[in-house]
Parts: C-alpha cells; structure tokens; sequence
C-alpha cells in the first residue's frame, strides 16, 4: 500500500509541477469584447486591467513568486497583442491620412512617422520604469512580481491610448 | 509670458482681464480627489478634478470672444496644479531611492526623462490629429491628462513602501 502510495505520488510529481497557476486567456478576451461592445468602452476596457492576472495568481500555484511572475506575464503578453492590433491599426489610418494630404500638397506634419516615434519614445518609457521598479526592490524577490506588474499596467495603458488614437483617425 | 503681455496689453486698453487669472482653479482639489481614490486608475481619473469650478467662474469672469479661452485657461490651471504635484511626488522618490543608492535614483531619472519625451510626441500628436483649430486645447488637456496618469503612475510604484 505504502509503495503504491509512492508510486503515484511519483507519477502524479511531474504533472503537478507542469501545472502551476491557471490563466484564462478567453476570460481576458471575453472581458474585452464585453468592454468593446458598449458604446462607451474605455471604462469596461480599464476595468480589464489586472483582472484576468488577479484571478490566475488566486489558482493553485499562483500565489508563488514564480506563479506572480507567470501570470501577470500572461496578461501582459494578452495586452501586448492588443496593443500591436490598435498601433496597426492607428499607424494605417494615419498613413492614408498623409497619403491624403500629400495629394493635396498640403505643408501639415505627416502623422504616420510621429506616431512611430511616439511608440519608440514610449517603449524607452515603459522599459526604463519599470526598470526602476525592479531597481527599488533591489533583489527583494518582489523584484520579479512589481517589474511584470509595472509592463502589464503600461502596455493596457498604451494599447487603449492607441486604441483612441486609432478611433480618431478612422 | 505671452499671455501676461496680451493680459497687460489689455489693461491699458482698460478691457476686461482675465488671462492667466488661475483663481478659479482649486489645487486642493485634487488632493481631495487623490486622497479618496485607492487604485491607480481611480487616481488617474482625477485628472479632469476642479475643471467644472473653474470653467463656471472663468465664464463668468471672462468678458471676450475667444469662446475657447475659459477651457484654455483652466486646462492651463489644471496642468500647474498637476505638474506641481508631480514634482512633489517624483522629489520624494528620488529622495527615497537616493538613500538606497545611485542606481534606483538614476534609473527614476532616466524615467522621467523618457516619460517627458513620450508625453511630447503623444500630445503633438493629439494636437495634429485635432480639429482645425482645436489643436492647442487638445495638445493642452493630454498635457494635464498625460501629467495626471503620471502622477498616479508614480504614487503606485512608490506605493510599496
């Protein structure tokens, strides 16, 4: 009986440890187009910020260090796509904006190059603060946890700038 | 200084002044609103705090015909009082960081620095995106809103200690 007990303790070890904290990736989208299907979607689209990783570092596992790390990485993967649609998005508006304007021989700042020097500048932005935020714990292992924290609440932030920018211009 | 030379120019003209006039705006205001709210994006949200009071006196003050001028002044207002606060709450990081050594202190610096770059680009941008003739409010109020979630930024990651 003991060596049964053994064994599948054994057996059931790696599986275990490939299990780690649940992240619901259909939640994040589910939140999202939730959000986006209200005529005013920036505060359910906020509101979407830091839920989904919440609740994955309330599963088993999620409470470690390493399981924090996990799933707030999770959401701020989820955002970062986000983001890269609505920069899409924003960036081919803005280049039929300028192609517009330059049939007319308009003098105006072409919008499309502003735009990607905004993104340049924000993504120096976004690595030296939280740069800084890993820094403060100075190898305290909230280190980890506040640096993925800090690029998960900047990209939600810039992916819904974009998104506003995008609307604006379409 | 421009505006205190149109205000000047104004006086002597014995026309009604009122450019630059900021007392419609209550800073303490936005301590209040700061004060209630428990999350970064509720601080953030205070961003636009104190605007309906000042546009109330600033229309009623404001004798001109620049029926964007109350909006421009107290979005003006409203930026001072932000950036002031800002600078309170970025000095004492710095303070803190600098008692733990160079390295944090610097990379705060570096920060701030590159914030100030994006937040210029960002507001150009919303400036070019504007409406003919609506460029300079709208530049102005990201300034003020950009400033406000910067603030609220700041708070949170100092919020650990």
């Amino acid at each position: 009986m003991r060596l049964l007990v053994l064994f599948l303790l054994l057996a059931a070890g790696p599986v275990l440890a490939q299990d780690g904290p649940r992240y619901d990736t259909d939640g994040f989208a589910k939140c999202i187009a939730d959000a986006e299907a209200d005529a005013s979607a920036a505060p359910g689209l906020r509101s979407c910020i830091g839920e989904a990783s919440t609740q994955c570092m309330a599963t088993p596992g999620g409470e470690t260090t390493v399981g924090m790390v996990e799933c707030l990485g999770h959401e701020a993967k989820d955002w970062d796509k986000l983001l890269n649609g609505y920069y899409e998005r924003a960036l081919k508006a803005a280049k039929a904006a300028d192609a517009d304007l330059a049939e007319l021989g308009s003098a105006a700042e072409p919008a499309a190059p502003a735009l990607q020097q905004a993104q340049r500048h924000w993504i120096a932005f976004r690595d030296s603060s939280c740069r800084y935020e890993s820094l403060r714990y100075q190898g305290g292992t909230l280190g980890g946890p506040a640096a993925q924290d800090c690029v998960l609440r900047l990209t939600a932030e810039q992916a819904l700038r974009l998104r506003d920018i995008a609307e604006g211009m379409e | 200084m421009k505006r205190l030379a149109g205000c000047a120019l104004a006086l002597l003209l014995a026309a009604p002044c009122f450019a630059g006039d900021a007392s419609g705006f209550d800073p303490a205001a936005i301590d209040r609103c700061l004060g209630d709210a428990s999350t970064q994006g509720a601080r953030a949200d205070c961003a636009g705090t104190g605007m309906e009071a000042c546009l109330d006196y600033a229309r009623g003050k404001y004798t001109g015909d620049d029926p964007d001028f109350p909006m421009a002044n107290c979005l003006d207002a409203s930026h001072q009082a932000w950036e002031a606060k800002l600078t309170g709450v970025y000095e004492a990081a710095l303070k803190t960081q600098g008692e733990k050594g160079a390295d944090p202190q610097e990379s705060l610096r570096q920060a701030e620095r590159s914030w100030l770059q994006f937040r210029e680009d960002l507001c150009n941008q919303a400036r070019d995106a504007a409406a003919e003739g609506k460029g300079d409010l709208a530049r102005a109020r990201c300034i003020r809103d950009e400033t406000a979630r910067q603030v609220a930024l700041l708070m949170a990651l100092g919020s650990a200690e």
